[in-house]
């Protein structure tokens, strides 16, 4: 029979600020600070009381035992905290997913003295990419362009009045940003990205549209999300990409190292239909931003990438989890070295186009089929364009931003000859 | 140790709805709603409970939104008024220590946190954890796990967890406060 031990170790803040950690044990508790330690016994009658506590029925003898145990020393009390913790988080598990929007009408309705119709609030839409329109308006943001690297100091966001520090890579330009919490971004063009001055603080939240490398520090207390139109990627610690760019009808998240968790986002009505998925490293998950149109995604895909049986689902799965030979095709368009394999290029051409702030147009179609293959080393455009035409029989005009393409004939026929001899 | 202040984010989305912004309110619902929720049916039992208590505080805090501005910290203000509402319906609904005074009874519902200021396992409802939950179940002991599942995924109350595997109603008490505290060892950290 173990009895309650009496002895008391500083104070409940104290073991607040200087958690206890305990010895692996059900019926004893061991706690205290390194200098100091005492055990605490659990009998096996307040074993029952502790769990009858938490479905709610005590007999009040069971009442005056669970009180008197609990009174008697602040590290019970944390203990029977504890405990009830991990009884609600573990009831959490088994939820149905809740319809948001529907819940915000109906507070909508209820609202009544204050109305919703005087109000400064513009239209109301239900998918976060508003909320860049919406933030913009309402708040005085600090838009840093940034051409080349970039790096900001704490102080620099320290000045601003506004809510967030907004940051971006113009077309043509990629940049780098280290955020307060020693996080590392690299931005790759045409790509927008904020995050709240009090970022590191009691959130570690970050906006992006377009395409971003992250490395992240780790910080169990707050995890690093990343808010899409679509979708939320959150991290512990971790290095991962996540291209969403607004004009693509796909967003995919690539996972070098570490562990991510990937969601709807709530406020898009999606997040019902979107089972939240966990990558492990070297996987990349595509979600499809109206679920069933396919067309439109699959281009965008090194080919080679995707497991075959896994692309059939991609009919009913909004996101689909694919194993990844090399992350560096996706990750290293931040680097010297930009690594393609097999990429069609109808899926190079917009990269392309990003990267050197140019329009490439296909005069010829049949070329968006043709795959590339190579290493990119910082290259002028003409540059590049012409390692395309090592492997691709392409003949281009370029004027100024404009860029076209057409199928060189005479290549054509070399290539057929090389294959058909 | 009190967490200080609003943080900035938390003084714009206040001072904006006090203002009448109803997009600085959306803001708050995204952020807030589905895992206040989660918490209340945590408590109250049943979903539906759950969406009533919280959409009553959106409400509340729409029209006199004065209330938030005296709160510590944003996210412990909700919690807690969350919590104090789940409280309140069981207290109501006497669905819970019902047989016993009144006195008792606020006695026991005060060994819950009355602020969520200052308490570092709140980290419990960050999603994040779900699979570090469910992986630390998954390591339980056979019979353990499985009437820990019964009891908080299958929602089955101590006594008919009893009578399904034909044990006593103790056996099958003692059997989930092993799991708990299984749980409280694998999830050290997060505490």
């Amino acid at each position: 029979m173990c009895k309650p031990a009496v002895g008391q170790v500083g104070i409940l803040a104290n073991f607040l600020l200087h958690p206890v950690i305990p010895h692996a044990s059900f019926c004893v508790i061991t706690s205290g600070t390194k200098n100091q330690s005492h055990t605490v016994e659990i009998s096996d009658s307040l074993q029952e009381v502790i769990v009858s506590y938490f479905e709610g029925k005590l007999t009040q003898a069971q009442a005056d035992e669970l009180l008197d145990w609990v009174r008697q020393d602040d590290n019970n009390l944390l203990y029977f905290r504890q405990m009830g913790e991990l009884w609600h988080a573990s009831g959490y598990l088994q939820q149905p997913e809740l319809d948001e929007t529907r819940a915000l009408e109906a507070i909508k309705g209820r609202i009544t003295e204050r109305g919703i119709r005087n109000l400064p609030g513009r239209e109301i839409r239900f998918r976060l990419s508003s909320l860049f329109k919406v933030a913009a308006a309402m708040l005085a943001i600090v838009a840093l362009g940034i051409t080349g690297m970039l790096i900001f100091h704490k102080s620099q966001s320290a000045v601003t009045t506004s809510l967030f520090v907004e940051t971006s890579a113009p077309r043509g330009s990629r940049s780098m940003i280290t955020l307060p919490d020693g996080t590392t971004v690299w931005l790759n063009a045409d790509t927008k990205f904020r995050y709240p001055v009090d970022y590191g603080t009691t959130n570690r939240t970050v906006f992006l549209e377009g395409e971003a490398y992250f490395k992240v520090s780790r910080n169990k207390k707050l995890p690093f999300k990343v808010h899409t139109s679509d979708i939320t990627v959150t991290a512990l610690g971790t290095a991962f990409n996540v291209k969403a760019y607004k004009e693509e009808g796909t967003i995919e998240t690539t996972l070098e190292e570490g562990r991510v968790r990937i969601e709807g986002m709530k406020a898009t009505g999606q997040a019902g239909q979107v089972k939240p998925v966990v990558l492990k490293p070297r996987q990349s998950a595509v979600f499809q931003k109206s679920a069933g149109d396919i067309a439109v995604n699959d281009q965008d895909r090194p080919a080679s990438h995707v497991e075959p049986s896994a692309t059939k689902e991609l009919k009913i799965l909004p996101i689909q989890v694919n194993d990844v030979t090399d992350t560096r095709l996706y990750t290293s368009w931040k680097d010297t070295r930009w690594i393609f394999k097999n990429e069609r290029l109808a899926s190079l051409v917009p990269k392309l186009e990003r990267r050197y702030d140019v329009k490439i147009e296909f005069i010829d179609k049949e070329l968006e089929d043709y795959a590339f293959n190579g290493i990119l080393l910082e290259e002028s455009l003409e540059q590049v364009l012409a390692v395309i035409r090592l492997t691709a029989p392409i003949r281009y005009e370029v004027n100024a931003k404009e860029v076209k393409l057409y199928v060189d004939k005479n290549l054509l026929e070399q290539y057929r000859n090389i294959l058909n001899p | 140790m009190l967490t200080g202040m609003l943080s900035e984010t938390d003084i714009y989305l206040v001072n904006a709805i006090q203002k009448g912004d109803y997009q600085a309110f959306k803001m708050l619902f995204d952020s807030y709603y589905t895992g206040l929720c989660r918490f209340a049916r945590g408590y109250v039992g049943s979903v539906e409970t759950a969406e009533d208590l919280v959409s009553d505080l959106f409400v509340k805090i729409w029209e006199q939104p004065q209330i938030m501005a005296a709160t510590i910290s944003l996210k412990g203000y909700l919690y807690r008024s969350v919590y104090n509402s789940c409280i309140n319906y069981l207290t109501r609904t006497r669905r819970r220590f019902e047989n016993l005074d009144t006195e008792t009874m606020n006695n026991l519902n005060a060994l819950m946190p009355q602020s969520f200021d200052d308490v570092p396992s709140m980290v419990l409802q960050l999603a994040e954890l779900d699979d570090e939950i469910e992986k630390a179940i998954g390591q339980l002991p056979a019979e353990c796990g499985k009437i820990f599942i019964m009891s908080r995924k299958e929602e089955l109350s101590h006594r008919e967890i009893a009578q399904k595997l034909n044990i006593s109603e103790n056996t099958v008490k003692v059997q989930i406060y092993r799991a708990l505290s299984k749980l409280r060892e694998a999830l050290k950290e997060y505490l």
